[in-house]
């Protein structure tokens, strides 16, 4: 590992398959808990302060929180103009933007909450979080479905590398879609954020980490997603990720659906001789990154995250836990 | 202090729950001479907030005149009646 690699050393959850990384509930169907038996306002962010916040941006000052905790104090080693934010998310907004057409075309724009309305744009789910942490060096929010949090870490690591920062805040935050909304019943909610610093500074202030992780996002047109040449497609990102396409790690964890990207995905990956578990998605950007959290957190499980999107959108994540003791991992 | 509270036309103790509410206060906290600016820390965002709560629960039409004036419950609640009199009067040029 050279020292511009960045580590993982902190990690911060809220959601309803669980808030400890290391315990996360990931096997099964999608979580549909009200919000109420996973996620505590108070005892998150405070008793006051939060009333407009919308529910995504809540999750994900909650996670980014626990994330900066778990990491330690690495902030305060970081001028403001030196931290980056990436955030990946589908629906995080979609309730308030809902919300707020409803009330323009039945009582009147006038009578738009001016509290709410700076949530009219989805970056401002990430600004509330750059505002109250000081990330003044960049602030990026990528909306690709269901890739969008895993590519939050390509873009954040590519950022860092680029000379544009110094510490990477990356992650997902999703709220439940309108009621009326297709795939509703698949709705995630909640947040998960990562810390990333590069190897170096980790070291420097003794911090041990997690481990690393690397991303790489790529595109299979549905129409084509069996042909040769998405499969090329495939092999290809698999090399700039592993360095050669036959080392894939012993098991794989694919989150996606049976459309015919996923599917076709689902395929290559079955032939490699790795182990493929495929875990029904969601509607969103949250669980591809909860898998990550949870591979780094408790390794020895998955160590390459896939994800697929119907439309095309891919991304594989490979995890490269730390081995070593690790008291931190255990107190998780 | 002026006793407001036998107001029939807008009543104190509903006022402040509607107040207390948008600025994320207790009742107790909200007290009748309580400033919101000076005391509560009101911003500029919760104030356009408040004065849209207020207009939408009580039919007014609050203007930047009105709520500088209404710089606290006790201020708010006497602002309120005097609008929501002159309304039923047949000029009702603040609605």
């Amino acid at each position: 590992m050279s020292a511009v690699d960045l580590v993982v050393t902190g990690i911060g959850v809220v959601s309803p398959w669980g808030c400890e990384p290391a315990k996360l509930r990931l096997d099964g169907e999608p979580a549909t808990g009200a919000e109420e038996s996973w996620f505590d306002l108070t005892a998150e962010l405070g008793a006051r302060g939060y009333k407009y916040v919308p529910s995504a941006a809540r999750y994900l000052l909650a996670a980014t929180r626990r994330a900066l905790a778990d990491a330690g104090p690495v902030l305060s080693g970081v001028p403001e103009a030196r931290r980056g934010l990436a955030l990946g998310t589908n629906s995080g907004i979609a309730s308030v933007i809902d919300a707020m057409d409803e009330t323009v075309t039945g009582s009147g724009a006038d009578l738009l909450s001016p509290a709410r309305a700076p949530y009219f744009s989805i970056n401002t789910l990430a600004g509330r979080v750059a505002m109250e942490h000081g990330v003044k060096g960049w602030n990026l929010t990528l909306t690709s479905p269901r890739t969008a949090g895993m590519e939050a870490l390509l873009a954040g690591d590519r950022a860092v590398r680029a000379g544009r920062s110094d510490l990477l805040l990356a992650g997902s935050a999703e709220a439940p879609l309108p009621v009326h909304t297709p795939g509703h019943d698949r709705s995630e909610a909640g947040a998960a954020v990562l810390v990333l610093e590069p190897h170096a500074a980790a070291v420097a202030r003794g911090a041990t980490g997690y481990g690393s992780c690397r991303t790489v996002a790529f595109f299979l047109p549905p129409s084509e997603a069996a042909s040769p040449a998405a499969g090329r497609t495939v092999t290809a990102a698999v090399t700039r990720l592993l360095g050669e396409p036959s080392a894939l790690p012993p098991v794989i964890r694919l989150v996606t659906d049976p459309s015919p990207v996923g599917t076709a995905l689902a395929a290559r990956l079955g032939q490699s001789g790795s182990r493929l578990d495929v875990v029904p998605a969601g509607a969103g950007t949250l669980q591809p990154v909860l898998h990550v959290a949870h591979g780094l957190a408790r390794p020895g499980t998955v160590h390459l995250v896939v994800t697929a999107s119907p439309d095309g959108a891919c991304a594989m994540t490979l995890l490269r836990p730390h081995h070593l003791p690790d008291q931190k991992r255990d107190s998780v | 202090m002026t006793d407001t509270s036998n107001s029939t036309v807008v009543d104190l103790e509903q006022l402040r729950a509607t107040i207390a509410d948008v600025l994320e206060l207790s009742l107790d906290e909200l007290t009748d001479d309580a400033r919101f600016v000076e005391d509560l820390g009101v911003d500029s965002l919760i104030g356009l907030e408040l004065q849209i709560t207020l207009e939408v629960q009580y039919g007014v039409r609050l203007t930047e005149a009105d709520l500088r004036r209404a710089t606290s419950l006790h201020s708010a609640h006497r602002l309120l009646t005097a609008l929501l009199t002159e309304t039923d009067l047949p000029a009702p040029e603040r609605l």
